[in-house]
């Protein structure tokens, strides 16, 4: 017991003193020990939770090529705006059902670097929303009766595509916890661990999409599309079909791209960890550089239909034929399931509790 | 020879008197007062006395046993010397103008709040020695709520429950199978009071209610798919993944005790085995603070 220095019990606080006998370092107030290693280890995650951030980087997205001789029309209600190649007409706003005429207007667009084509058809989107409306148990009977779309419309959103390679620094604070009893006491024992990981990951073509008009948490609810069907653009894949502009520069899809790789960066390393009773991420650093950003279009089907004078969308994945949307709820079959599933439980209380409480047998 | 038969009917009449005047002397010291408060204690009022005094009639009749019960303040009356104090209360009473039966149970309770706090005690003699032995006093302190009511000041509550479980004992005791640690007794279960069971079953049905708009909201957001998402999971190149370092470094540990709760009898009293007392009679004796 020679040297005060200057670390500090990671447990208690209290200095700790150096025992040139062990080669440790050790706490006279709780007698936890420590190595050189282990002490500066914990100094590292102190600093590294005090000063590391997040830093991705990506490459700026070069327009190549324009299209141009496109059809715009735009909704004088909401203002939504869709392009065609001129072989369709739209009479209907896909995004709000406003059936006022809208004026046509020639315009170009930038050309997309791929583009998934349509795999399902109209009839294809119509069985979807109605299996879609199965086992939906709050659906007002008017409603699913009714059984009409008052428009469905295939649609190519644009999607910014973001590729990059990650880089992540991460520590943990993990801790086991053993409990055993003697003839007096109850005993809790707990070893902190500090948990140390870096390594890379790789994204690819993680999509956000590039329209105001089609709701993020719709386009992400779709979800994955298969890029084994993704093909370099063609405008003939347009045919029939309308296609969105890209209204939402890559600049404002930044921060839900890099929200999403990070988020999916920190899940990754995090799974690596096991057999801790807790674990609790301590700092992080994840890296990206040189990250690059495509553009394509993916085939959606918007159906959209009116009930009590409100518009209901819903959206479904053109290749894969993944459905969503959000229904209309009948407020009297929520209290009428609600009131039934109380019901059942009273009455299995009670019955219990006059069991228990001597009132039957 | 008229004279003589004046004579004879006032010596019957007179004989009769006697006789009719022991017997009212026999009932009155059956009637003697079995619950006294002394060093003045007023802990139980005159109405709560009569009653007590009525239901200990009644066992007295029932089953030829007496019960005494006994409130006192006396300073310097150790704990341990509370079963031979006791002993010599009731044998003393035995003799006594009160007429204790020679089979008893007396409850002692000494109000003086001394360091140990204050102090209960059960004596039984003779018969009442075997019927209300330990079985009993541990029974008393641990399954009835007589200490409780005695610490929160219940004092009527206390003896009135006291004199329900003695009934039980005493009837129990004439099957010849007293209750005991072998032939334990077992409490009948009552059936839940209206009030009690109107409280839980309010509070079953607010539980009932969170369950089933537990159960609604679930049904509501099943009708709503369209939510954002914060990962991309699915666009990770698994076959990209890479650790360069993975260290799982011990740190240090922490310890804590919790001292394990022992079993203490809460009176804190003791001793109860059979024995005879100077006045020759068996007791048995338990007891403790309160």
């Amino acid at each position: 017991m020679d040297n005060v220095q200057g670390y500090k019990c990671l447990c208690c606080g209290s200095p700790l003193v150096w025992y040139p006998e062990g080669q440790i370092w050790k706490c006279t107030n709780c007698d936890n020990t420590y190595n050189l290693q282990t002490l500066q280890a914990a100094q590292q995650s102190e600093q590294d939770a005090q000063t590391q951030t997040d830093y991705i980087n990506w490459n700026d997205y070069n327009v190549s090529e324009m299209i141009t001789e496109m059809v715009s029309y735009t909704c004088p209600s909401c203002g939504g705006e869709i392009v065609v190649d001129g072989t369709v007409a739209a009479s209907r706003c896909p995004y709000c059902d406003n059936v006022a005429i809208m004026q046509p207007q020639v315009t170009g667009m930038i050309k997309p670097d791929y583009i998934i084509p349509f795999r399902l058809t109209k009839e294809d989107a119509k069985a979807a929303l109605l299996k879609f409306y199965e086992g939906k148990k709050l659906l007002p009977d008017r409603f699913s009766e009714a059984n009409h779309m008052d428009e469905i419309t295939g649609i190519y959103v644009p999607f910014w595509l973001f590729d990059c390679q990650t880089s992540a620094d991460m520590t943990f604070d993990a801790t086991t916890v053993t409990k055993w009893r003697d003839s007096m006491y109850d005993y809790t024992k707990i070893d902190h661990y500090l948990l140390q990981r870096s390594g890379t990951l790789r994204f690819e073509k993680v999509p956000v999409d590039g329209s105001v008009r089609m709701d993020d948490a719709f386009m992400d609810a779709i979800e994955p599309f298969d890029y084994s069907g993704m093909v370099p653009f063609n405008q003939a894949y347009l045919s029939g079909y309308v296609a969105n502009k890209p209204d939402v520069d890559v600049k404002n899809s930044l921060p839900r791209a890099n929200e999403r790789v990070v988020n999916s960066t920190v899940s990754a390393f995090q799974k690596t960890v096991s057999g801790y009773t807790s674990i609790t991420p301590k700092s992080r650093s994840v890296q990206a550089h040189e990250g690059v950003i495509k553009y394509a279009m993916f085939p959606v089907w918007l159906l959209t239909t009116r009930y009590n004078n409100q518009v209901y969308t819903f959206a479904m994945n053109g290749q894969t034929g993944k459905l969503v949307g959000t229904l209309p709820v009948d407020e009297g079959k929520y209290k009428k399931y609600m009131f039934i599933r109380a019901g059942i439980i009273v009455a299995v209380l009670l019955v219990i509790t006059m069991l228990l409480g001597g009132w039957i047998l | 020879m008229r004279k003589r038969l004046w004579i004879l009917l006032l010596c019957l009449t007179a004989v009769m008197m006697f006789a009719l005047t022991g017997a009212y002397a026999d009932e009155s010291s059956s009637d003697a007062t079995r619950v006294f408060q002394e060093n003045g204690e007023e802990i139980l009022d005159d109405a709560q006395i009569e009653k007590l005094e009525a239901r200990i009639k009644k066992i007295r009749q029932e089953y030829e046993f007496d019960v005494v019960i006994r409130i006192v303040n006396i300073e310097n009356l150790p704990s341990d010397s509370l079963m031979v104090y006791t002993d010599d209360y009731y044998d003393t009473g035995i003799n006594s103008k009160y007429h204790f039966g020679n089979d008893g149970l007396l409850i002692f309770l000494n109000m003086c709040d001394d360091e140990d706090g204050r102090d209960y005690w059960f004596n039984g003699c003779d018969k009442g020695s075997k019927i209300f032995d330990n079985y009993f006093f541990e029974y008393m302190e641990n399954n009835t709520g007589f200490l409780s009511n005695l610490k929160s000041g219940n004092y009527y509550k206390a003896f009135d429950e006291t004199l329900d479980i003695v009934e039980i004992f005493l009837e129990q005791a004439e099957t010849g199978e007293p209750y005991s640690y072998d032939n334990p007794y077992k409490k009948p279960k009552q059936p839940m009071s209206g009030k009690k069971f109107t409280i839980l079953a309010l509070i079953e049905s607010g539980i009932a209610l969170l369950f089933g708009k537990g159960y609604a909201s679930k049904l509501r957001n099943s009708m709503n798919t369209a939510i954002k998402r914060t990962e991309a999971t699915e666009y990770i190149d698994q076959s990209s993944f890479y650790l360069t370092r993975s260290q799982d470094m011990f740190m240090y540990s922490n310890t804590t005790r919790t001292a394990i709760p022992t079993e203490t009898r809460s009176g804190g009293g003791g001793g109860s085995s059979i024995h005879t007392s100077s006045g020759g009679h068996s007791h048995s004796g338990g007891g403790g603070h309160f």
